[in-house]
This record gives structure tokens, C-alpha cells and sequence, in this order.
């Protein structure tokens, strides 16, 4: 099969998957109790503590009640605004835009778990490659299962305990939002230290539970390969120990954690669930927990037709990539 | 322990990297000028969406400092209404036709005057568009009578309804700029309009509106107010650290956490709303039907300690509906200050009264058993109260009622279809006649029907005719006398039972402004969501002696 | 010796999740719902030897109590996805063609959904329907990544010449999977059936944090919400929010530790030299 074919495959597939997972988010949010306009109406009594007058109550149910009966116009009416990247409007904003929103949240999104992925990626990596060339020895053996046990922490209790820790007790990092609201907004240094102040401590948390994933797999990698014939002729011509680490060993290793990465690219858009509710961090995952919330359906379909899209497209990358990389891979298709 | 070195590393170099950004950070004069307001549950960005009239729960926050309703209630004062941007309001003898003065020399921020016609344009707003009566308007027609005077009408007696007009999703907007605007797409994003401040600048995380200098109502001491949002976690510590300087939040144990660190800066305020947190029966649904079964449950609510738990000793709620702290003059000399205690013995005797005995954990009467159950919203961790009650049930009665969470839109929507045993709503209104009207039996829908308010199916002639002569009168003497007429049967026939009050909460950091009304002394709450409210607060403050 | 302490550690926590709740009333006295109204938010003391919840409730007997709640929902997702994986991967693996091809289309359809967000969506409208659902729902999403590792194994197991000629005598095609294929993934099967346990619990947790949870059961996840919902972590409250979080920690470290073993056994290459340790790299199978 030709690298071209493999690709129009490949294609079709995440057409298909794009296709499935829209559809699949269709039927949920209409088949479920609890409409939006009881959330709207829940809300206001909750916030004015008394109960609403009941012309209150027809006018939120005429604007947001049941939707209407017919499934399929509404299915098609639902795929045509999506093609059009049309999101609709929010309910809990109304009648702001969704793709308003959406916009709003999603730099903060990027920044703030792109490159920590980035980081985490470099570190696991790197530290993996050292455990796994002298697996056993000692930095091994006392980093491997330390790594072990901080993979299994659940990531927000970690998040609670650095925020409680470098937040509220040492005052080190702010508490919460994603710049000095003293600051105006622009390109200037003043601002960008900001960001970066208020990005640390969410940054730091993923990188510590995110490294161990990538350390582990690079390290398992790494044994493997060191064990290779042409890692212990390299070694055998002399090349220095280092040399053959990081030239020949780590770079062959590399090629599963490398599609791992590209994977987690594509997870960044949905992965900041947890950390952006901890930090009360300005992007799209806790746009998409606030709109849960208030059943505020149009948000909540749009932010997750974004994170699909952003997967799906990491994932064909990583596919593009690994094919172009490795041949087998084409053939097996 | 390298890999742990490294991290302190890693850390230690992004600390160093912002503290030099925190000390970049421009302090002093700008700050002297602004107020700021701490949002804790606006999430962390706001978008700018001025659409008043619109039901969205999220609009841009604090609108109310721009548009202003025509009224306002004055909860120091019973919750009666009191004229705002009208200078009076008066109904004629039958209570259909209300005449609205309206105040002169109000000018909207663009230099226009507010006009009849702008109030007319405002009232029939709703009326036009049934979609937007985000206010829940009654009444049915609005005319203008000349240049300073609008007249509304209702179909019947209004007399109760009057607090529409201080509701701050009905505010008064300038015709010309609305008129042509399409409500469903319009977001408004310069707002203009009465209120003493203007938008002075829009970022999706701080708001800054800027005080004007010719509001009808006076000048104010600070310049900027600036809205933030943080977390309610977040916002405790940035009251501390005096980052903020007013925001509403339920803090328990703000006495030992907050206010005994600075007694004289840190405030922590609690306004009665009026209401209360009460359990409801559905009395459409055997065995609530029966009145000794509603007392008996009621009297073993453990109300003490569901009040300790939440940090706000004393804060029991009477077996009126009507909270003592708003309602003191309306209330019957035995109900005033009246706490229920746990009375095993009492309700033990009632269960007897009604033929009922207890086997097994369920309600036993002529051979049918019942197994309660109680709903509530989980969304605020309500199950730990509701554990409380069970727990107290059970070892007072021997009853096993089963705690059934739900999260806050499928909760509603079973009470309104009346699918419930017994549940926890927020019980109060404007008035007496707010807090009552719930109990109208013509409002009263078969279970399966959607209920829009009388959630527990309550029909009973004697409070049906109570009622009418609530709603029927504008004469404060006469008011209280059928307001107490309702307070007997609410105690005797327990349609609902009030565990505890509800509240405004009110965190205040008064190291840089001074001069806050306090709980025990206000003539206005100093809570956003009230409107005018806010407005008297800012504009009565002092700068802080440095 | 790793394997041996892991397995030490999930059969107490499994121990606690059985016969915890007789233990705490029966032994120790507790309740884990009773509320204590005169200890508020006490810590650790004679009395409650862990402390006690904004509401008066003794942590140590919650955290005994979340044990079951939490290895419940573990278990029972794990059934749920790791039977799923199978019927998916084994039968994908050992028919080929087109049966393959559809099967494993859906497998990767689910390995691309982002399936956090997913789960978080369904669980939200569920919600408040019992661990059961949470449960259900974690299975029904997480079986993609174990299904293609079988679907692998049980390929080549399939082309294996004994199983070639079985076939070619006319074995029934379910006989041999069940008799001959499966047998041999057994180990790969139970290593699945950990790490989906480990990974349940850890999901049920973040679920719960995310406020899906069942407020009428107690599990860790509960706890940490309950904690968090109360300002635990500003008041300094640790007793409240160490224990579950720890507990977790635990068993997921225990998890891991047992597969260490199970590879070191299973996959020869991470067994060049005795002296080394590792872990069997998950891709390799794929």
C-alpha cells in the first residue's frame, strides 16, 4: 500500500470518527432529565435565596423549555451548524455567541497545559532514559517506584495540597485567575511576568503528575533496547557509554513515547479539566464544568466538538508521523 | 531524590521568575480610588453581555451599578417597597390601577433624561415580549398619562405585587437606543443607563465601572469600582490579605477565621433574606396527607444542630415561615423568637393521635406501611444535613427515611411534578403575603401536573380565604392582622416546616473604606443583587484613615 | 517481593471493603453517618482516632467506609471494561477479516474519543443515580486501550500452528477460544483487570471531585468532595482530606507494583539480567 493511500484510509476514518462522536453528543443531552430552563430557574432561586414569581417561571420555560418535538430536523439542523462552525448561542450568557467563549478560554488552555506538556514530556523522557540505561542501579531503583506511587495520586488531591501549600501558607503564588487583575492586558513584560506568575503553580502540579507516565514508558523503552545488537556493538567499538546513551540507545527507544506525545497534544484542549477547577483558571475546562453545571447544552456541545476535533487531528498527525517514520506501519494498513 | 531536587529546582526558578513579575505590580495611587468586589460565583471569566432583560444566569455581573429598577425593597423595614427612579407609587382603592410619578432631573450616562416614554418603553417590554419577563411582570397594560406620569394596570388586586417594580431585572432603559434592537441576539455591549456608574473598561477577568459625577443620587468617595473573580476558597484569602474589599460568601467559621484576626476591619455580616430553608411535605401523597404525621416529622427536625454544623448558631428558623429578624412586628407575641426543639415524646404522641405506629422503620397505619423519603439539591453538599435529620428520625421515632440527593435541575423538576416524599426547597418572597401566596390551593396541580409554585399540592379552604384577604388590602394594620391569621395555620397544619434561615452573607475588608451598614444597625443591605442597595452602600462610605 | 507487598496491600483494602463496615460497628463502635455535634471538625483525638467531619463525623469509620464504596466501583468497572475488552479483542484477534475490521474500528473509535470530557458529560446527566451508574459508565468507556493489546496477543496466539490445525479438524470456534486462546492471556488478562481497577477508583475520585458522585454512598471520592466542598484544605482540616487521598495513592501503587512482577514473568525481554526489574512495556503488545 502507498503512503498516499494509507493516508486517504486514515482519513476516512477519522472522518467517520468526527462523524460518531458529534452524533453521539447529540441524543445525550436530549435524553437526560433536567432542562436547561429548570437549571436557569434553580439558579436564580438559589442566588436570591426566594423563590420566583411564577410568570418568571413561563417566561425562562417558553424561551428554554422542552425543545421541540422533531429528532431529525433537529439532528440535521445540529450537523449543518457544526459544518458551519456555527456553536449556537449560550444559555447561561445568553445570548452571547459560544464561540465567544470558546475563544475566550481557549488561549489560556493552550498555554497553560500545552507546555506543560511539553515540559512534562522533556523531563519523563530524559529522567526515563537515565533509569532504564543502568536499570537497577541505584537511581533507578529508588526512582522508578517513587515515580510508581506519585502516578497513582489522584491529580487534584496533589493540585489541593500544592495550592494549600504554596498559595495559601507560604503566599508564594496567587490563588486563583490567570493575571494580576491590576494589570491591562497586552503584549508588555509587565503583564507577560504576570501570566507567568499566575501560570506557575498549575504548571508545576501537571508537570509533577504527568512526568511519571512518560519516565516509566521511556525507561521500560530503554531496557529494551539497550539490549539491542547494535547498542552492544557500539558499545563494543568503544563509542563512549554516553555517546551510545543518548545517540543510539534513547533515540530508537524514543519512537512509542514520541506518538504518546503526539497524543497528548491532542488531549491538552480536554485535559485541563481538574487543574483549571483547582486554579479557578480562565480556559476551556472550566468553561466546560460551569456550563455542565447549569446544563447549558450549546456550551457544553461546542467545547466538546472542539476537543474532539483537536484530537482527532493530533491523532492523524501522529499517524502521518509514525507512518512516514516507520514503514511497517504502512504495510500493516 | 534527584528527581525530587530537580522538581524544588524547577519550582524555586519559576518563583523567583514571578516574584519579580508580583513586584512590577503598579500599587498606590490607582488603588486608593478603586473599590473591589470579589465575584465567588460568576466562574473565572466574565463576558461582556449587558442584556439586562435577558434570563441568562451569567450576564456581566453588576450590572445593577448601571440600570435601575423603579423601586426598591427595604428589607430593614419589613420588605416593603419603597420608590427608587419613581418618585411614588400609588395604587387607586381597588388596587388595579397604579399610578408611577416619575422622578425628575435622572439623566442616563449619555446626557438623555429619563422620560415617561423611556418608562413606558421599559414596562412594556415584557408585555411585548412575553420570552423576556425575566421579572415575572403582572400586570397588563402600561400607558402614559403625561410627561412625568405612567399608569400600569392589573386584571386584579396588585396590592402584593408591587415589588415587580423593584425586581432588577425590570430596570428602566433609554427608548432610543433599545427600541430597535433584537433581544434574542443583542448582547448590549455599551451599556447606558441611569445607575451611578459607567463601563469604563472590559476584560474577561476584571470589570472596571467608573463612578459618574453627575448621578441623580449624589457623588461617591471612590472613583473605580473593579469587579474580580476568584473562587470562594481563593476569596477568603485574598479578604485576608485585603486583595479584595467586599464579597458575598457563606463562611463557616469566619468568626475564628477571619474576623477575630482584625475585628475592626474584618466583617463578616449576615442579613436576613427573610426566608428559610425549609422541609417540604407533599400533601397530595399519603402518609403527608395526614397533619400528625406532618407535626410529628417536624418536631424531631434536630434544627440545633444542623445550625451548629453550618457555623451560624442561633440561626433556627421560627414555625411561621416569617423570620423574626424581618418580620418582628408582624408576628404573633408566642411566635417570636420561638425555637423548636427536638420533641421525641411530643411527636411519638402525635403518630399515636393519627392511628400511626412504627414497625420495622416504616409509618404503619390500618395495615398500609410507608417508607419516606427525603430529596434535596446535592449540588451544595445538602446530604449531610439530611443525614442529620434521618439520624434524629431514627432514634426519636424509630423511622427509617431514606436520603435521596439529586442535583439541582432533576430535583426541581420532580417538585414540580410532584414526584416527592419530602424535600428541601428555599421558602420566602417580598412580604408576607410572598411568603405565603406558595400556599394557594388554586395553584395547587395534580402529581404528574407541573406545579409552577405550591411544590407540596397544599389545598385548604381556611388558608384559601386567608389569603384572599392578604392579597386583597394595601392597609399595613389590616396586612398584619391576616398575615398572623396565616402564621396560626401555617404552626397547626405544618404545610411546610422551616429549619433554618436563609441569608445575604457578607465579607467585607474594611481596611481601605469605612462607614458599612452592620446587621444589628442598616437601612440597606450592602448585597449587589438588591440594585439601589448597592448604591446607597458605595455612596455612604469613607476613605479609610491611613 | 514486589509483588507480594502489592498483593498484601490490595487484599487489606479489599479485606476492609468486606468486612470493614461490620468491623467499624461491630469492634471499633462507629457509624460512619452519626453525627457527633459536641466534635466538629476535631482532630485527630482518643476519641475519634482520626478526627472528625464538619458534621461531626468520624473520619477513621468513613474512610473504612469509602474503602467499599471505592473498591466497589473499581471492581465492579473493571468486570465491566475487562469483559468488554476481551469479547472485543479476542474475538477481533482470532476471526480476522472482516469481523476484525469492524471491531476494531470501533475499538479505535473509542481509543480517539476524548473520553474524560465524555464521561464527564454522560456522569453529569446521570448524576446523583448511585455508584452503580458510575460504575457502569466507567467500564463502558475505558475497555478500548485493553481490547487492542488482546486483540494482538489473541492474533498471534490464533495463528499459532496448534491452534491452525485444531481448526483445520473441525474444533468449534468457541471451544478453542475459550480453551485455548484465552488460557494463554490469562496473565495479560489480569493485569488488565488491575490497572482498569486502579485507574476506576482513581476516576470515581476525580468524578466525585468534579461533583458526580452519589451523595447517599460514601466512597474516597465523596470524601475529598465533601472536604473540598467545606474548605478543608484552607481551615487546615488535613485529617479530613489526607486519609482518602492517601488510601487511593496506595492502591494504585500497589496495583503497580504487581504488575512489575506479573511482567518480569510475562515478557522474557525485561528479563535479560536478574538484577533487572521492569515493567512490560505496554506499546510492545500493540
Amino acid at each position: 500500500m502507498t503512503g498516499k493511500r494509507f493516508l486517504a484510509r486514515r482519513l476516512g476514518f477519522y472522518a467517520v470518527a468526527v462523524w460518531s462522536a458529534v452524533t453521539l453528543n447529540f441524543p445525550i443531552p436530549r435524553l437526560m432529565p433536567g432542562n436547561p430552563s429548570l437549571a436557569i430557574i434553580e439558579e436564580l432561586e438559589r442566588v436570591s435565596g426566594q423563590s420566583l414569581p411564577p410568570r418568571t417561571l413561563e417566561s425562562i420555560q417558553r424561551l428554554f423549555g422542552d425543545p421541540s418535538a422533531n429528532l431529525g430536523a433537529q439532528y440535521l439542523e445540529y450537523l449543518g451548524q457544526l459544518a458551519r462552525l456555527d456553536l449556537g448561542v449560550s444559555i447561561r450568557n445568553f445570548p452571547t455567541p459560544v464561540s465567544d467563549l470558546v475563544w475566550q478560554g481557549l488561549p489560556w488552555t493552550l498555554l497553560l497545559v500545552g507546555s506543560t506538556t511539553v515540559v512534562a514530556f522533556l523531563i519523563g523522557t530524559g529522567l526515563g532514559v537515565i533509569a532504564g540505561w543502568r536499570a537497577g542501579g541505584r537511581f533507578d531503583s529508588i526512582v522508578t517506584p517513587l515515580t510508581t506511587f506519585v502516578s497513582s495520586v489522584p491529580y487534584f488531591w496533589v493540585a489541593l495540597l500544592g495550592l494549600w501549600a504554596f498559595g495559601f501558607v507560604l503566599g508564594w503564588f496567587p490563588l486563583a485567575g490567570g493575571y494580576d487583575p491590576d494589570l491591562l492586558v497586552g503584549f508588555n513584560a509587565p503583564f507577560a511576568l504576570s501570566v507567568l506568575h499566575y501560570g506557575a503553580l498549575p504548571a508545576a502540579t501537571i508537570v509533577f503528575s504527568a512526568f511519571g507516565g512518560w519516565l516509566l514508558g521511556m525507561r521500560n523503552m530503554t531496557v529494551t533496547t539497550v539490549r539491542e545488537d547494535y547498542v552492544l556493538l557500539a558499545l563494543a567499538k568503544g563509542l563512549s557509554p554516553r555517546r551510545v546513551m543518548l545517540r543510539y540507545a534513547a533515540r530508537n527507544a524514543m519512537l512509542p513515547n514520541f506518538t504518546g506525545f503526539a497524543l497528548a497534544l491532542g488531549g491538552v484542549v480536554g485535559g485541563a479539566l481538574l487543574t483549571e477547577i483547582v486554579f479557578s483558571y480562565p480556559g476551556i475546562g472550566y468553561l466546560l464544568y460551569a456550563s455542565l453545571q447549569q446544563r447549558d447544552y450549546p456550551v457544553m456541545q461546542g467545547v466538546f466538538f472542539l476537543i474532539t476535533l483537536t484530537v482527532l487531528l493530533a491523532n492523524l498527525a501522529a499517524d502521518s508521523v509514525y507512518a512516514l517514520l516507520d514503514p511497517r506501519v504502512r504495510e500493516r494498513a | 531524590m534527584a528527581r525530587k531536587g530537580l522538581l524544588v529546582v524547577v519550582v524555586m526558578m519559576l518563583a523567583t521568575a514571578c516574584s519579580a513579575g508580583g513586584q512590577s505590580r503598579p500599587n498606590g495611587s490607582a488603588r486608593a480610588d478603586t473599590i473591589v468586589f470579589g465575584k465567588t460565583d460568576g466562574g473565572t471569566t466574565y463576558v461582556r453581555n449587558y442584556n439586562v432583560v435577558g434570563p441568562g444566569t451569567q450576564k456581566t455581573p453588576n450590572s445593577e451599578m448601571i440600570y435601575e429598577p423603579l423601586a426598591r425593597i427595604d428589607y430593614s423595614d419589613g420588605g416593603t417597597v419603597k420608590p427608587w427612579l419613581a418618585e411614588s407609587l400609588e395604587f387607586d382603592e381597588k388596587g388595579t390601577r397604579l399610578t408611577i410619578k416619575v422622578r425628575q432631573g435622572v439623566r442616563f450616562s449619555d446626557g438623555a433624561p429619563l422620560t415617561a416614554d423611556d418608562v413606558v418603553f421599559s414596562l412594556g417590554l415584557p408585555l411585548d415580549n412575553p420570552d423576556f419577563n425575566l421579572a415575572g411582570t403582572t400586570y397588563k397594560a402600561v400607558e402614559k398619562v403625561d410627561e412625568s406620569t405612567v399608569a400600569v394596570t392589573f386584571d386584579s388586586p396588585g396590592f402584593s405585587e408591587v415589588n415587580q417594580f423593584a425586581s432588577p431585572a425590570l430596570p428602566m432603559l433609554p427608548k432610543k437606543l433599545w427600541e430597535k434592537q433584537d433581544l434574542n441576539t443583542w448582547t448590549n455591549p455599551d451599556p447606558v443607563g441611569t445607575g451611578p456608574f459607567v463601563l469604563e473598561s472590559f476584560a474577561a477577568q476584571q470589570i472596571t465601572l467608573r463612578a459618574r459625577d453627575d448621578y441623580w443620587g449624589g457623588t461617591f468617595p471612590m472613583k473605580y469600582l473593579k469587579i474580580i473573580p476568584t473562587s470562594a476558597d481563593a476569596g477568603k484569602a485574598q479578604l485576608l490579605r485585603g486583595e479584595i474589599d467586599w464579597a458575598l460568601q457563606a463562611w463557616s467559621g469566619a468568626q475564628e477565621e477571619y474576623v477575630a484576626k482584625d475585628p475592626q476591619a474584618h466583617l463578616y455580616q449576615m442579613y436576613a433574606t427573610g426566608g428559610a430553608y425549609s422541609m417540604l411535605y407533599n400533601t397530595a401523597r399519603p402518609p403527608f396527607d395526614d397533619v400528625h404525621v406532618r407535626r410529628a416529622l417536624a418536631m424531631t427536625i434536630p434544627r440545633g444542630d444542623i445550625v451548629t454544623t453550618l457555623n451560624r448558631p442561633g440561626t433556627e428558623a421560627g414555625p411561621t415561615g416569617l423570620v423574626d429578624l424581618v418580620y418582628k412586628d408582624w408576628l404573633k407575641p408566642e411566635y417570636r423568637g420561638k425555637v423548636q426543639q427536638v420533641d421525641a415524646e411530643g411527636a411519638k404522641r402525635e403518630l399515636a393521635a393519627g392511628g400511626w405506629t412504627v414497625a420495622d422503620g416504616k409509618l404503619v397505619k390500618d395495615g398500609t406501611s410507608y417508607e419516606p423519603t427525603i430529596s434535596f439539591n446535592q449540588d451544595f453538599g445538602w446530604g449531610s444535613y439530611a443525614d442529620i435529620m434521618v439520624n434524629s428520625w431514627k432514634s426519636a421515632l424509630g423511622l427509617q427515611v431514606k436520603p435521596a440527593g439529586a442535583p439541582g435541575a432533576n430535583l426541581y423538576e420532580s417538585q414540580q411534578l410532584g414526584k416527592f416524599d419530602l424535600t428541601i426547597v428555599a421558602t420566602g418572597g417580598a412580604g408576607a403575603s410572598g411568603v405565603y401566596s406558595m400556599l394557594a390551593g388554586r395553584a395547587a396541580k395534580p402529581i404528574g401536573k407541573k406545579a409552577a409554585t405550591n411544590l407540596g399540592r397544599w389545598r385548604d379552604p381556611a388558608t384559601d380565604a386567608a389569603l384572599a384577604k392578604l392579597l386583597g388590602t394595601s392597609d399595613v394594620g389590616r396586612l398584619k392582622q391576616y398575615a398572623q391569621e396565616m402564621q396560626s395555620i401555617v404552626v397547626d397544619k405544618v404545610p411546610f416546616s422551616p429549619i433554618y434561615n436563609s441569608y445575604w452573607f457578607v465579607v467585607i475588608n474594611a481596611g481601605r473604606w469605612t462607614g458599612w451598614p452592620t446587621p444589628e444597625k442598616f437601612s440597606y443591605v450592602p448585597f449587589p443583587g438588591l440594585g439601589p442597595d448597592s448604591t446607597m452602600t458605595l455612596m455612604n462610605l469613607k476613605r479609610a484613615a491611613q | 517481593m514486589k509483588v507480594r507487598v502489592g498483593v498484601a496491600i490490595i487484599a487489606f483494602f479489599a479485606l476492609v471493603a468486606i468486612f470493614g463496615d461490620w468491623f467499624s460497628r461491630a469492634v471499633l463502635g462507629l457509624d460512619p453517618r452519626a453525627n457527633d455535634i459536641q466534635a466538629i471538625a476535631q482532630p485527630p483525638s482518643g476519641e475519634h482516632l482520626l478526627g472528625t467531619t464538619q458534621f461531626g463525623q468520624d473520619v477513621l469509620a468513613q474512610v473504612i467506609a469509602g474503602a467499599s464504596g471505592s473498591m466497589f466501583v473499581g471492581f465492579l468497572a473493571a468486570a465491566i471494561g475487562t469483559t468488554l475488552a476481551v469479547l472485543v479483542g479476542a474475538t477481533a484477534g482470532y476471526f480476522g477479516g472482516g469481523v476484525d475490521g469492524a471491531l476494531n474500528f470501533l475499538t479505535n473509535l473509542f481509543l480517539v474519543m476524548p473520553v474524560l470530557p465524555l464521561i464527564f458529560i454522560v456522569a453529569g446527566y446521570l448524576q446523583g443515580t448511585g455508584l452503580w451508574t458510575i460504575a457502569l459508565i466507567i467500564g463502558l468507556f475505558g475497555w478500548a486501550g485493553g481490547a487492542r493489546t488482546l486483540r494482538a496477543q489473541a492474533m498471534s496466539v490464533a495463528g499459532r500452528d496448534f491452534v491452525r490445525a485444531m481448526r483445520l479438524l473441525g474444533e468449534s470456534n468457541r471451544r478453542l477460544i475459550f480453551a485455548e486462546v484465552l488460557p494463554h492471556l490469562t496473565g495479560l488478562i489480569a493485569s488488565m483487570f488491575l490497572h482498569a481497577m486502579i485507574g476506576a477508583v482513581l476516576a470515581e475520585a476525580g468524578l466525585a471531585f468534579l461533583g458526580i458522585s452519589d451523595s447517599g454512598a460514601i466512597s474516597w471520592g465523596t470524601m475529598i468532595q465533601s472536604a473540598q466542598q467545606q474548605s478543608a484544605v484552607l481551615r487546615g482540616l488535613w485529617w479530613w482530606f489526607v486519609p482518602p487521598g492517601l488510601c487511593i495513592a496506595l492502591i494504585g501503587t500497589a496495583a503497580a507494583l504487581v504488575n512489575f512482577g506479573v511482567d518480569e514473568v510475562a515478557n522474557p525481554k525485561l528479563r535479560v539480567t536478574r538484577t533487572q526489574r521492569g515493567r512490560m512495556v505496554r506499546s510492545q503488545a500493540a
